[in-house]
């Protein structure tokens, strides 16, 4: 049976620089995998592959069945915006924009908009109370808090999240991951989640290490 | 529920009403570009008119005549109604004896034959007058310099036309035929050759560019006349004309140029700086389409707001300079305005078009990293 993700024998070069060397790589449905490694070590690259932000020099990415290889720049975007909620290190909210209408803009790029449906979201990661701000009136926490909720509104099969806590103290990492762990729980989201903290890796249920583009462990959390 | 049509004009207007600085600096842009062409359209426009109204004072550029003399109710009928036509005025010509009678400073000089002219005298133009132009109706001759000297006539004097009498009122010299020539009010020179209802000649002035259709339209309309066309001062004026308008076509080209070169650059700035935002939308699933149908509506909503502030502030430039260099006011022509925004919209939407197209060619990974 085919995993829910699969990525087999995935390089990937820039010029003459090589981040992924052909890494293979299985996630099953449900399950919250982190991936660590140093800077440089590709895991953000192999994630971004994944989610279909980029694409391989060669082999194959593949996910829910569907090759992701084969799909051409607009096809891959309509697989995105129904399959795939990014969370990112920098949050990348659209500044001129409220939190609420932020995560309508997902909506909108993916069918209808619904601003109840927006502010309920929102309401799941504790965001009811800053609807209408923009990103620069809200903290580090609450920006990414709105990034989940952006990531979540469309309810895709998985959610990827490059360095969720990364520019956050601990109380908010504390708290990112406690969202992120109720997801997964009680809503059985599959997480693929980057990190380079020991901490972070230790919510998740797996942890596969990477160095200079190889996966060189691939274990369950300890936690 | 929104509809994804209100929620796209509501994400619209928060893009341009949130980034107040960004979108002024583009619309500046757009506004001093279609303003530049806006008033150098409308001068030239007006130059060509204003010129051309000042060409008028070197007279008729069409002359019509006829051998027997034309009727002058059946020409002033043709010429009244046709286009092209500017304004016509007719003259009678002919010879009379005449003789200085009665006035208080001068003998009577020796009679002799003089050229008459009938003329309509309130619209003659470009002559050095001395004393005043003959009142309509009311037996005053103007005299040409020539005769003036020849009979030794002075202003308040009287003229003896036939056994007729005029009161001298002015003297006039022009260089031309008028200066060897008593001119009277077409009636009165009418009464006194005996040609009622008749005209020697209809001098036309039409609508430099239109002389040709003119031309043919005075012989089918006139079948006995003799038409010319003054040659000399119709060319010139049609060259002069035809170079102002080219040197304001060339500016107008030139300065939309040099105004879509700062705008493109303004414009590039302006989505290079949302390079990310763009990087984002392709991520949450933006297509390219969607992505640059956006974009594209902002830079059109950005080209109509500086299309009509361009118009408005054209207007007064043009009405500025033309004040200036004219005395006048030109009035630039409201058609002006949807062309203005027409352009303000193509040089705002293809000067961002060029960084869109590069932006939205990239891999969401790669825009989001800030490489």
């Amino acid at each position: 049976m085919t995993a829910f993700i699969e990525i087999k024998d995935v390089l990937k070069e820039y010029g003459t620089a090589t981040a992924l060397r052909g890494v293979s790589f299985a996630v099953e449905r449900g399950q919250w995998c982190a991936v660590v490694g140093a800077s440089g070590s590709g895991k953000s690259t192999m994630l971004n592959i994944i989610g279909g932000l980029d694409s391989p020099s060669s082999g194959c990415v593949s996910m829910d069945g569907v090759d992701l290889c084969a799909l051409g720049e607009d096809p891959m975007a309509r697989f995105r915006r129904e399959n795939v909620g990014y969370v990112f290190q920098q949050s990348h909210l659209v500044p001129y924009l409220t939190s609420v209408e932020n995560v309508m803009l997902a909506q909108y790029f993916h069918s209808l908009t619904d601003e109840d449906e927006a502010r309920e979201a929102l309401a799941r990661v504790g965001m009811d109370h800053r609807l209408g701000h923009r990103p620069s009136q809200l903290s580090g926490g609450e920006q990414q808090r709105v990034c989940i909720a952006r990531a979540l509104i469309n309810s895709p099969k998985v959610l990827l999240a490059d360095e969720p806590t990364g520019n956050l103290d601990r109380e908010n990492t504390t708290l990112i991951l406690g969202l992120l762990k109720r997801l997964h729980t009680e809503e059985h989201f599959t997480i693929i989640m980057v990190t380079h903290d020991a901490y972070v890796a230790g919510w998740a249920g797996r942890v596969v290490t990477m160095e200079d583009g190889l996966i060189v462990k691939d274990e369950p959390s300890d936690r | 529920m929104v509809s994804r049509r209100q929620w796209f004009m509501r994400f619209l207007l928060r893009s341009l009403t949130q980034r107040v600085g960004r979108v002024a600096v583009a619309t500046f842009s757009v506004t001093i570009a279609v303003a530049i062409v806006v008033s150098a359209l409308g001068l030239s426009r007006g130059i060509r008119d204003k010129l051309g109204h000042e060409l008028k004072a070197y007279g008729a550029n069409i002359i019509v005549t006829s051998p027997a003399g034309l009727d002058q109710r059946e020409a002033e009928e043709a010429l009244s109604t046709m286009p092209g036509v500017d304004e016509f005025t007719f003259q009678l010509y002919g010879s009379v004896m005449a003789g200085s009678a009665g006035s208080a400073v001068s003998a009577v000089s020796e009679v002799a034959a003089i050229e008459l002219i009938g003329m309509d005298i309130d619209e003659s133009k470009g002559w050095k007058l001395a004393g005043r132009l003959p009142l309509k109706g009311a037996g005053e001759a103007l005299v040409g310099s020539d005769v003036q000297a020849a009979l030794n006539l002075e202003l308040g004097g009287a003229l003896e036309l036939e056994g007729e009498k005029f009161s001298l009122v002015g003297f006039v010299e022009r260089g031309g035929p008028e200066d060897g020539a008593v001119m009277l009010w077409l009636p009165d020179a009418q009464v006194l050759l005996e040609r009622p209802g008749t005209v020697s000649a209809a001098l036309v002035r039409a609508e430099p560019g239109g002389l040709e259709e003119v031309v043919g339209g005075i012989r089918r309309a006139l079948s006995v006349a003799e038409v010319k066309t003054l040659r000399q001062v119709a060319r010139a004026e049609e060259i002069f004309l035809g170079k102002i308008e080219l040197l304001m076509g060339l500016v107008s080209i030139v300065v939309l140029l040099a105004a879509s070169i700062s705008l493109s650059s303004t414009m590039s700035a302006t989505v290079l700086e949302r390079l990310k935002e763009i990087g984002l939308m392709k991520a949450i699933g933006g297509t390219r389409r969607g992505i640059g149908v956006f974009f594209v509506s902002e830079g059109t909503a950005i080209g109509v707001m500086g299309g009509v502030a361009g118009y408005l502030l054209g207007v007064l430039a043009a009405m500025a300079v033309s004040k200036g260099a004219f005395g006048s006011i030109i009035i630039v022509p409201a058609v002006l305005l949807p062309l203005g925004v027409a352009l303000g919209v193509v040089i705002s939407v293809v000067a961002s078009l060029v960084p869109l197209l590069g932006a939205l060619r990239c891999k969401p990974s790669v825009i989001l990293r800030g490489e």
